[in-house]
């Protein structure tokens, strides 16, 4: 009788063990989840904002060209950048509700949900729908505002499937925006830049531009400062400029596009892990995703 | 890339960098002015284009970014074999003209 008692409590001993631990894992994975999925989020409005920035800057070389090569800059002319800018600020407040939503889903292995996660839901909702991106007639904008109420049941219920399915859908829905639009958004730059090699070039061709900065790589070793050029060193190194311009701006645009693709990459990326939760899989990888550290060196070096 | 609004763009870069080209060339102060005007009107095409969408399947569509990727093509090899300045100009009208009825064909998302 002692031996039957011992092992039925070894076999419970057992299975409570096994209950914990799987029961951590699943909480473990669903912490590693909100984590990457913030960082991600985060990422996403700062991208947004690194091409809002484009579009100011847009904005003020057209106003630039008016003064300097007087093509005509009026307000109706300035209207539909305005519009894009707005555009673009709706979809970076977007992401950062995103991101204060998944930063709530840690709430998932605390014993109390803070009213923030109520908040973050239904201001990513609002946001979601607010956006006009979205196909007309699309089940998109009204399920992402109902996965941020479920979210939020879910996350007071600690109820991590649920939960991570309601945050799939959300996720789907940001992917589904960026493949769409990257495009649009690679030409924005695009023509951001653009715009500013224009002007640049027109400036160097009037001699407006000082162009001894370039001979610092020769000077610095010596500790040597070039004076301001004069009519001869500017035609001299007019030819050097232009070609430097046109390569920087190049690579310039090239950095955009390939920053919009480890964009993409990463959400998707976070999508699929997530669906892994949803499922009740087990998340292997508990790193945010690689592709993000493209988007943030971009970020860092666009603004 | 939507084809429309990549049409848009590409003719927008096309006639703010013949700009300086015309200049180079002798056109009056008058055509300059024209030719601000079209930059003007193509670079308004262009962002009203962009964060839209377009009809693509539309036949009309189909048939204006044809027009005008042809007259682009025909007036970049005018500009830089450095014709006749008004010659170019009149081409230049044309192909923003064709240009504004194609974002007119935009609708809002």
């Amino acid at each position: 009788m002692t031996t039957i008692l011992r092992r039925h409590f070894c076999f419970v001993s057992v299975l409570l063990l096994f209950l914990c631990v799987f029961a951590c894992k699943v909480s473990e994975d669903a912490a590693a989840a909100a984590r990457q999925m913030t960082t991600t989020a985060v990422d996403l409005s700062s991208h947004y904002n690194s091409l809002a920035q484009a579009v100011t800057d847009s904005i003020a070389l057209n106003e630039l060209d008016a003064s300097i090569s007087k093509i005509p800059f009026e307000a109706k002319d300035r209207r539909p950048l305005e519009d894009t800018l707005s555009e673009i600020s709706k979809r970076k407040d977007a992401a950062l509700a995103l991101a204060k939503l998944a930063a709530s889903m840690s709430a998932l292995s605390s014993s109390t949900v803070s009213s923030e996660v109520g908040t973050a839901a239904s201001a990513l909702g609002k946001e979601l729908v607010d956006m006009k991106a979205l196909p007309a007639g699309s089940p998109v904008p009204d399920a992402v505002g109902q996965a941020g109420k479920f979210l939020l049941q879910f996350v007071q219920q600690h109820k991590e499937k649920e939960a991570a399915q309601a945050m799939n859908g959300t996720l789907a829905a940001f992917v589904f925006l960026f493949e769409k639009e990257k495009p649009t958004y690679d030409s924005i730059f695009r023509t951001y830049i653009f715009l500013a090699s224009q002007i640049a070039r027109d400036l160097i061709a009037r001699r407006a531009v000082d162009p001894s900065p370039m001979l610092t790589p020769a000077l610095k070793p010596f500790d040597l400062t070039p004076l301001p050029a004069d009519a001869q060193l500017r035609d001299t190194l007019q030819a050097l400029a232009l070609g430097r311009l046109q390569t920087s701006a190049e690579d310039a645009s090239k950095r955009e596009t390939d920053a919009s693709s480890a964009m993409l990459s990463a959400l998707e990326e976070m999508r699929s892990r997530v669906h892994l939760l949803a499922t009740e899989k087990p998340m292997p990888i508990r790193d945010n995703p690689f592709s993000l550290k493209i988007v943030e060196s971009w970020v860092a070096s666009a603004i | 890339m939507n084809p429309a609004t990549l049409a848009l763009e590409n003719q927008y870069f096309s006639l703010r960098k013949s700009l300086p080209e015309l200049e180079a060339q002798g056109a009056t102060q008058d055509q300059l002015d024209a030719l601000r005007t079209a930059i003007a009107q193509s670079r308004t095409n262009y962002w009203t284009a962009i964060g839209r969408q377009f009809h693509e399947d539309d036949p009309e569509v189909a048939a204006l970014i044809s027009q005008m990727n042809a007259s682009q093509l025909a007036l970049d090899q005018t500009v830089k074999h450095l014709g006749d300045v008004a010659k170019i100009l009149n081409g230049i009208t044309q192909a923003v003209d064709i240009g504004s009825k194609l974002a007119a064909k935009v609708i809002a998302l």
